[in-house]
C-alpha cells in the first residue's frame, strides 16, 4: 500500500514537472518572451565581453605607462607625470602655458626683458609638451640677445636649431646668430651663417632677402 | 518561483572569450572572463581557477595575465621531468615565474599576491621575498622608477577560505584537508615575520641605491646623447 502510494506521489511529481516544462515551452512558442530571453542572453554575453575588452585595453594602457615611466628620462617630476599619465587633459596646460606665454609677450614689449626671461624659463620648464615651444624659446633667445647676454642668447639659439631646424622662427634667430658673429669680428662665421639662411629657408623671401642684405655688408 | 529558477538558469553565462572560441581550440593569446560562475581553465599548465567576475589574458600554456578579479593558480613544487615547471605571470609590465599554489587578486592598478605554497623563481630582485603564508602587493611604478610595493605580511587565513572554497569545489578538493596541510607550513613563516621584514626594509635600501644609480647613469647617457644630436645638427647648419 505504501509502495504505491509512493509511486504514485513520484508519478504526480513527474506529471507535474513535464505539464510545467509543456506549459513553459508552449508560453516560449507563442509569446514574445522566448525571444526576449534570447536577447537578454545576448546582450548579456555582448556586455561580458565588452567588460573583457575594458579590462584588456585598462592593462595594455599599463603597461605603456609602466613602460614610459622606466624609459622616461627623469628630469622632474611633474615631467614624469606628465608623460605617464598622459590622460592629463591637454587644454588645461594649454591655458596655463598660453597666459604665460601672453604675460611674457607684453613684458617683451614693454623692454622688460628679464621679466619676460623669468616667464619665459618657467613656460619651458614647466610646459614641455605646450606648443608655445618653439615660440618661447625664440624671444628667450632675442630678449638675451636685447640685454647684451650673448653667451645665453647663443646658447638657446643652438638649442633652436638642434630641436626646431625648419621652423622660421629658427631662421630669424640665426639672423641674430650672424649679427652676434659680426659683432664678434668672426666674418667668416656670420658669412656661413647668412649663407645657410638662404640655402634651408628658400620659401622664406623675406628672410633670404635679410640674409643677402647682412651678407653683403659683412666686412672682412 | 519555478519560472524564476527556470529564467535564471536559462541566464547563466559560464564564461566570455576574446577572440571568440580561442579558450576551446587553445589558440594564444586569448582572453578569457569568467561571469556567473567560477572557471577553471584546462588548457594551461599549472592549472588555473578564477573566481566569478575575473579576467585573464592567456598568452600561452605557461603564460598569463591577470587583468581583472581573483585567480587560483595550483601548480606544485615538485619537478616534472627535469624541471619545475613554473607560469609565467606578467604583472604591471614584469615578468614572473612562479611555482606552486598562489592566489592572485587584481583591482584597477594594484595586484595582491598571496603565496600559499609557492615559490618566485624569476624576477625576485623587484620584488620582495614573500614566504608561504604571506601576501604582498604591487602596483605602479612611483617617482623614483621602482616598483611600488608594500611589505609582505601574513594573510587573514579566514577569509582566504571564504575566497578559495567554490574554486575548490572545481577541483574537487576537501577544504579542511588543504588547510590542515598548509597551515603548518604558514605557521613556521608566521613566527618568522619580523626577520622577513628586516630583510624587506634591508631590500628596499638596496632597490632605492639601484634606482638612484641607474637614474644618475640614465642622465649622463641622455646628456650625451643630446651632446651628440647637438653636435650633428650644428655641423648640418654651420658646415661651409
Amino acid at each position: 500500500m505504501r509502495g504505491n502510494s509512493s509511486f504514485f506521489i513520484i508519478f504526480c511529481l513527474i506529471l507535474t514537472l513535464g505539464l510545467v516544462q509543456a506549459y513553459q515551452a508552449f508560453e516560449n512558442y507563442f509569446s514574445a518572451r522566448g525571444e526576449l530571453q534570447l536577447q537578454q542572453t545576448l546582450l548579456k554575453k555582448n556586455l561580458e565581453q565588452e567588460k573583457l575588452k575594458t579590462a584588456l585595453v585598462a592593462n595594455q594602457f599599463q603597461d605603456f605607462r609602466q613602460s614610459i615611466a622606466q624609459n622616461f628620462p627623469e628630469s622632474s617630476y611633474e615631467e614624469r607625470n606628465l608623460l605617464s599619465a598622459i590622460r592629463i587633459p591637454a587644454q588645461e596646460k594649454n591655458l596655463n602655458s598660453q597666459s604665460l606665454m601672453a604675460g611674457a609677450k607684453a613684458d617683451f614689449r614693454d623692454k622688460n626683458y628679464t621679466s619676460a626671461i623669468a616667464k619665459l624659463n618657467h613656460l619651458l620648464k614647466k610646459y614641455p609638451a605646450s606648443s608655445a615651444q618653439v615660440e618661447a624659446r625664440f624671444l628667450l633667445a632675442e630678449s638675451y640677445f636685447l640685454l647684451g647676454e650673448l653667451d645665453s642668447a647663443i646658447e638657446n639659439i643652438d638649442l633652436m636649431t638642434a630641436r626646431y631646424p625648419d621652423h622660421p622662427l629658427t631662421g630669424h634667430i640665426l639672423l641674430r646668430l650672424g649679427q652676434i658673429y659680426e659683432a664678434r669680428r668672426r666674418p667668416a662665421e656670420a658669412r656661413s651663417v647668412y649663407h645657410m639662411i638662404q640655402e634651408n629657408f628658400k620659401d622664406q623671401s623675406s628672410l633670404v632677402l635679410q640674409s643677402k642684405k647682412n651678407e653683403g655688408r659683412v666686412e672682412d | 518561483m519555478i519560472y524564476i529558477f527556470l529564467s535564471f538558469f536559462s541566464m547563466a553565462l559560464s564564461h566570455v572569450e576574446f577572440p571568440e572560441g580561442c579558450l576551446t581550440q587553445a589558440e594564444f593569446p586569448c582572453s578569457v572572463r569568467a561571469v556567473d560562475q567560477d572557471l577553471q581553465i584546462q588548457k594551461t599548465f599549472p592549472k588555473l581557477f578564477l573566481q566569478k567576475q575575473s579576467s585573464i589574458l592567456l598568452q600561452s600554456q605557461e603564460s598569463f595575465k591577470p587583468l581583472e578579479g581573483v585567480i587560483w593558480l595550483q601548480g606544485n613544487l615538485e619537478s616534472k621531468g627535469d624541471r619545475v615547471i613554473a607560469q609565467k605571470v606578467g604583472l604591471l609590465g614584469f615578468e614572473f615565474e612562479l611555482t606552486g599554489e598562489w592566489l592572485i587578486e587584481a583591482t584597477g592598478s594594484q595586484i595582491k599576491l598571496q603565496n600559499l605554497q609557492g615559490e618566485i623563481v624569476k624576477g625576485s630582485k623587484s620584488i620582495f621575498a614573500i614566504p608561504a603564508g604571506f601576501e604582498n602587493w604591487i602596483s605602479l611604478v612611483n617617482s623614483k622608477g621602482i616598483l611600488s610595493q608594500g611589505i609582505p605580511k601574513p594573510f587573514d587565513t579566514a577569509e582566504l577560505i571564504k575566497a578559495l572554497k567554490p574554486l575548490m569545489k572545481l577541483s574537487n578538493m576537501s577544504a579542511v584537508e588543504w588547510q590542515e596541510n598548509k597551515k603548518l607550513i604558514w605557521k613556521v613563516n608566521q613566527k618568522q615575520a619580523s626577520e622577513i621584514y628586516r630583510q624587506a626594509i634591508e631590500q628596499t635600501e638596496d632597490l632605492q641605491a639601484q634606482a638612484i644609480s641607474r637614474r644618475e647613469e640614465k642622465i649622463k647617457r641622455t646628456a650625451q646623447e643630446k651632446q651628440k644630436i647637438r653636435e650633428l645638427f650644428r655641423l648640418r647648419a654651420f658646415a661651409p
